[in-house]
């Protein structure tokens, strides 16, 4: 995988991830909800940096989709948490991916700092602790 | 479905592309003998001082479980994710991990789990930084060690009354 083919893909999660936490959203209230906000305003915030990041290679930047399948019916707090949680996995692979095919060190830096963060969100939305996040 | 959007496609083991592979084998199928240790001297002496890093966490951990026997369930993944962290980072040829002595364990279980989380966070900044320093494979085991030790961090320190409501 080269680095733009990584950045694309991470790109391509960041879209898939604001539509799967705003479906989210959607079934959560109070401190659920107001995290779920962050956790989609986080991923906006990666997702216009990745797209930068894309233009800067000289490639046009994956579009997102109008609509995405799910992997599991969203009916419910628990199951919206759930939705969050396996996104954040999902994410945290993808910056695994790009850490490992990133040339420059402002992409290498970015999708480490971004894969800690994913790594921490899992925690949030009920995950536990593993020995490699981010591992395939 | 659409093929790009990984995080809601479902994830498969065949693509290929990204991860460690396991050991190579020349194109007649046979295992290399006997390598060489041909690893770049600097990667090896940034994985050595992961591994060194790593030891003393596992240390660490056991002194905690040694002293505050009650505190050994909720050490024990911690415990464990180091020992594979250093099988990962020894599997490179060249490294080898410098084991030291435990550091001193506060007189209170709180107090010890405070300090752990504290080791725990200044390892995944040191990890974090050697990744961004090396490239390839070796940058995403030591970025997904230091994800580790991250998430690690936050399950060690204890929670805020904020934080429980």
């Amino acid at each position: 995988m080269t680095e733009v083919e990584a950045l694309q893909a991470a790109l391509a999660g960041e879209h898939a991830a604001m539509y799967g936490v705003g479906v989210a959203g959607g079934k959560l209230s109070g401190a659920r909800f107001r995290a779920a906000t962050d956790t989609f305003e986080q991923h906006r915030r990666n997702r216009d940096r990745l797209t930068r990041l894309v233009i800067a290679a000289g490639e046009t930047p994956v579009a997102a989709e109008a609509a995405y399948d799910l992997p599991q019916a969203v009916s419910n707090t628990a199951t919206a948490a759930a939705l969050v949680l396996l996104i954040e996995r999902r994410l945290t692979a993808v910056y695994g991916d790009l850490v490992e095919a990133a040339g420059q060190p402002a992409v290498r830096a970015f999708a480490i700092q971004t894969l800690l963060a994913t790594a921490s969100a899992q925690l949030a939305w009920g995950g536990a602790p593993v020995a490699f996040p981010g591992d395939v | 479905m659409v093929p790009g959007a990984v995080a809601l496609a479902s994830c498969t083991d065949d693509s290929g592309g990204s991860g460690t592979a396991g050991g190579a084998k020349s194109p007649d199928g046979v295992q290399p003998a006997e390598e060489t240790p041909s690893t770049d001297p600097a990667i090896v002496a940034a994985l050595t001082a992961a591994a060194t890093l790593s030891t003393q966490l596992s240390l660490q951990y056991t002194a905690l479980s040694t002293k505050f026997p009650a505190l050994r369930t909720r050490l024990a993944a911690g415990a464990k994710y180091h020992a594979s962290h250093l099988t990962r980072l020894k599997a490179v040829p060249g490294v080898q991990a410098v084991t030291g002595k435990a550091q001193a364990v506060p007189s209170t279980s709180a107090a010890a789990l405070t300090d752990l989380a504290k080791r725990e966070k200044a390892a995944a900044v040191a990890h974090a930084a050697a990744a961004a320093k090396v490239s390839g494979e070796h940058a995403r085991l030591l970025a997904m060690i230091a994800a580790a030790e991250t998430q690690l961090a936050i399950t060690l320190t204890p929670k805020k009354k904020a934080d429980q409501q």
